[in-house]
């Protein structure tokens, strides 16, 4: 009985813990359509002793969907949109999943798209929410809130004014770190950038 | 002097019967309360031949009743998630959870992985067959980089071919968002909820009762948040539906008909007693209807007590005939018995013939009700012969009501013998149309119709969440595991071009889960390409892996067999696809969204030796169609034994008694082809009975040619009949309502023609 109240204490605590840890948090994001950076990512796989580290450029537009663009080691294109995530590699498609078959590419674009446009609001509806927020910034431990078919085990946010770094633990225990500069919000991509959804 | 003995000690046996039967009942109450069904498959015929079928169909229908699913609507995705917070509160308190698989995703990545190069994706096999070693490179280079997860670490699925394999198993629309799920149809979005019954073991009152209070919920939610709409689907509705409605039913058929009955009688007798007499025999024979069923039975259909409601009509009609006998009449009451038995007999025996034909159908539901009014009738008609003599100190008059009826004479005074021939020819020709107009219809809506919103609720579910046809599906079978599955490989390539063309919208095959060892072979021969042209070698230099991974990917693919299979999870999910019998193996292949009956035909031409087809309403229709023909059959035959029976006893007067019945059957057809009621087998039913009720008239008439009390007896009878099965008109059950309005018009016109073609004094 008293385990259950105990636990009943916590849920309730953190639940109105989380609700005024995100309203500083979407106090101080920026929300904008648009975001453009650079990325650093590492990874660091199971059972694989290289660190894999890439970098490049990233472009959210948060009606079509997430460009992420590797330049190093070799160049490769991640689109995810509503309808598909594609991997392009030197002009090669290497991989194609339709949303149309597998609705769950849709969950995926939603998880990441919250992520990187910092929408908390959408983080909120997707994530369970742990954190601090400091004036030298905020950082959030994330959990998605269905385990099901999730591949994400935790997501690390840090951040002020936008999203500095994400730490992604998949289930399988990959871990992914990216760094990000240059983050501007923007109002819209260019013509050029957003051509690149199509 | 025996004869009066005889009948006394009948009279005692039979009235220490039912005391001991009402002794019985008012111990066994909650026993006997318990015993009634609103099963809706009791209206489906009991399967002839296809035990496998039936097996396959009460698989599913067993799975699908515990498990309900509410889909919720709304222009604002953020209106819809709040009205799932609203309706889990209000669940909280009832026996309903959140049905979840309880398949966890690493736990089938685990168990597929030691087969991956024998699993694989048509696409993929393409790929490997069609791409260089380059590409494969660059791939896997790019999966190891990008930040796409996947079930599978990278180093035990560096192409992600396994990957790719189990995402084409989870071919459903319906995906998470946050800790709900939803679907997205044509720029809609719903939030889906699939629920369970948390406790299987709930009885009918108490489901009826949680479907009402989930309704309640729902009707709530939607006030409090009017812009979202919820939509429900499952059995459980039907079933509670179904019960609400022949509940109410039974009480507004059951009140009018004892309205009338004892309305009809008040008129008639204007007497305390004879009110007390009916109303008792009535009581009768409802005692010995329903606990004989629940002798015979082990549940008593709620249908047929909504059926038995027409017994009240029926019992009161063998009360009439003892009552209006008595009517200004000076014979002693053992007098009377002698001179009313024949009639009285005959007309029992015709009934019961009539009813013998219900028994005789597959459908458990009517040979039930046949049991039910069969029961009734005898105990009644005791009733009547061995205790109405004994209110022999009752004496009735004529009343201006009785003799308002007097009017009605034989042949309704048409004297007039051109008119009287124009009049036959009429009702000859009326009676030839209907005979050349029929047109019999075998649609299972015949049998039971659901609220409109409910079915159209459910369509809309069941589109939205593609969830399979219940009743259209292929069996295969095999020898072997291995045979079967092949043969369902088989099946699938011919489904792909359907496929494609959206007539229909997927499919559910065990063979997805377990390929054949065919197919699986075929794919490692695909796989084997990128261990021989050492893709994995160059791979493992520039990720720099162990050795010992190059080694470990390279092995030959394992073969996942039927048996390994079997013990999986996964096999535990889809059990009810697989069955063993007779030392053979069958599988089912479920279908979804098939678009239209086109489609259903090219399904039933679908397949070999080794696949067969069930649709289950074409079966059904089939059987309806066979059963009408051979009672149409039975019913002419009956007719003729009936003819032959009576014409030993009155001659050539004999064609009184049969033909207005077999007129009136003929004109009711034209009436009903006309009206455009569909003519089925419940109809044809009808028929039967009238051949038993309609015959009793004549029979009467013949029997006491000089006796104006009985036109007065057989007058206030059809009435009775009239009421009670002409209330059935207003059912909603389709096989209620056919069987009401045929019998509707079938008594009054067999009464009608009876009298007019009766025999003049």
């Amino acid at each position: 009985m008293n385990k259950i109240f105990l636990s009943l204490l916590l849920i309730f605590s953190t639940t109105s813990f989380a609700q005024d840890l995100l309203g500083e948090i979407r106090q101080s994001v920026v929300n904008t359509p648009a975001i453009k950076g650079d990325f650093h990512q590492t990874r660091t796989l199971v059972g694989v002793n290289k660190k894999l580290s890439s970098e490049g450029y990233f472009l959210v537009d948060k009606s079509k969907g997430i460009l992420w663009v590797t330049e190093k080691p070799f160049p490769q294109t991640i689109k995810i949109t509503q309808t598909e995530l594609q991997i392009q590699n030197n002009s090669q498609v290497v991989m194609r999943l339709n949303a149309d078959s597998q609705p769950a590419i849709k969950y995926i674009n939603e998880l990441l798209l919250s992520i990187f446009s910092g929408n908390m609001q959408l983080i909120e509806q997707m994530f369970d929410i742990n954190g601090q927020s400091t004036k030298q910034g905020w950082s959030l431990r994330l959990t998605p809130k269905r385990s099901g078919p999730s591949i994400l085990k935790t997501v690390d946010l840090k951040g002020k004014t936008v999203v500095d770094s994400v730490t992604f633990e998949t289930s399988t225990g990959d871990l992914t770190q990216i760094n990000f500069s240059k983050v501007k919000p923007l109002d819209t991509l260019s013509p050029d950038e957003a051509a690149k959804f199509n | 002097m025996k004869q009066l003995n005889l009948i006394k000690w009948l009279a005692s046996s039979f009235l220490l019967t039912t005391v001991g039967l009402l002794v019985w009942a008012g111990l066994n109450f909650t026993y006997i309360s318990h015993q009634i069904d609103n099963d809706l498959m009791s209206l489906l015929p009991k399967s002839e031949r296809d035990t496998k079928s039936e097996k396959v169909i009460s698989r599913i229908t067993k799975n699908g009743e515990n498990s309900l699913v509410l889909i919720i609507g709304s222009e604002n995705l953020d209106e819809s998630l709040k009205a799932e917070k609203l309706l889990q509160d209000n669940f909280k308190t009832l026996d309903l959870r959140q049905s979840n698989s309880n398949l966890d995703l690493s736990d089938i990545a685990n168990f597929y992985l030691p087969y991956k190069g024998s699993l694989l994706t048509t696409e993929d096999v393409h790929q490997l067959n069609n791409n260089s070693s380059k590409f494969w490179y660059d791939k896997s280079l790019s999966l190891a980089y990008s930040f796409s997860g996947m079930a599978f670490s990278w180093k035990d699925d560096p192409f992600g071919l396994l990957s790719d394999w189990l995402g084409s198993l989870a071919r459903t629309k319906v995906r998470p968002y946050g800790s709900s799920l939803i679907i997205e149809d044509s720029g809609s979005t719903y939030v889906v909820m699939p629920l369970e019954l948390s406790n299987p073991d709930l009885n009918m009152g108490q489901r009826n009762a949680l479907a009402q209070s989930i309704i309640q919920a729902i009707d709530k939610t939607q006030q409090d948040l009017p812009s979202i709409k919820i939509q429900k689907a499952g059995v459980l509705f039907y079933a509670s539906a179904t019960a609400l409605k022949a509940e109410a039913e039974i009480s507004i058929i059951g009140i009018i008909s004892a309205i009338a009955a004892l309305g009809l009688i008040t008129l008639a007798f204007r007497s305390l007693v004879a009110i007390g007499a009916v109303f008792l025999t009535v009581c009768i024979a409802f005692l010995y209807a329903f606990l004989i069923c629940v002798f015979i039975y082990p549940k008593v259909y709620l249908l047929t007590l909504a059926f038995g409601t027409s017994l009240i009509g029926m019992s009161v009609d063998y009360c009439l005939y003892w009552l209006t006998g008595s009517i200004d009449d000076t014979k002693n009451p053992d007098e009377r018995r002698r001179y009313l038995l024949p009639g009285m007999a005959l007309a029992l025996v015709t009934t019961v013939i009539g009813y013998a034909f219900l028994s005789a159908t597959p459908f458990p539901v009517l040979s039930q009700m046949a049991v039910f009014s069969v029961s009734g009738l005898i105990a009644a008609w005791l009733c009547v012969v061995l205790f109405f003599p004994m209110l022999s100190q009752v004496q009735f008059k004529k009343n201006s009501f009785s003799r308002a009826f007097g009017v009605i004479k034989p042949g309704f005074g048409i004297t007039n013998l051109f008119y009287k021939f124009a009049l036959s020819a009429l009702l000859i020709g009326a009676g030839v149309y209907g005979a050349i107009t029929f047109k019999g219809t075998d649609n299972i809506r015949a049998l039971a119709s659901y609220d409109a919103n409910l079915v159209a609720e459910q369509a809309m579910v069941s589109k939205l969440m593609g969830l399979p046809s219940p009743a259209q599906f292929f069996i295969i079978s095999g020898n072997s595991p291995d045979e079967a599955l092949s043969a369902t490989e088989g099946l699938i390539q011919q489904l792909q071009p359907l496929l494609q063309s959206h007539q229909i919208s997927n499919f559910q095959a065990i063979s997805s889960y377990a390929p054949s060892l065919e197919t699986q072979k075929k794919n490692g021969e695909s796989y084997a390409k990128l261990v021989d042209e050492k893709v994995l070698q160059k791979i493992s230099k520039t990720m720099d892996m162990p050795d010992s991974w190059v080694n470990s990917q390279t092995q030959p693919s394992q073969i996942l067999t039927f048996e390994e299979f079997e013990k999986s999870p996964i096999f535990g999910q889809l059990k009810g696809l697989w069955f063993k019998e007779d030392g053979k193996y069958f599988t089912v292949v479920l279908l979804s969204g098939i678009c239209d009956q086109s489609t259903i035909d090219q399904l039933s031409r679908m397949g070999g030796d080794s696949i067969a087809w069930v649709n289950k309403p074409e079966e059904i229709s089939g059987i309806f169609k066979r059963y009408r023909t051979l009672f149409s059959i039975l019913i002419g035959l009956g007719y003729i034994i009936t003819f032959i029976g009576i014409s030993i006893r009155y001659k050539t007067e004999a064609w009184r008694a049969i033909a207005p019945p077999v007129l009136a059957t003929f004109i009711t057809i034209a009436i009903l082809s006309t009206l455009g009621e569909p003519i089925g087998l419940l109809s044809i039913l009808a028929f039967a009975l009238l051949l038993g009720v309609g015959t009793d008239y004549g029979i009467f008439l013949l029997q006491y040619p000089a006796d104006d009390r009985v036109t007065f007896s057989i007058t206030i009878g059809a009435l009775m009949s009239l009421v009670s099965f002409g209330t059935l008109t207003f059912s909603h059950v389709p096989a209620l309502h056919s069987f009401g309005i045929t019998l509707l018009f079938g008594i009054s016109l067999s009464w009608a023609l009876t009298i007019f073609f009766a025999k003049k004094e």
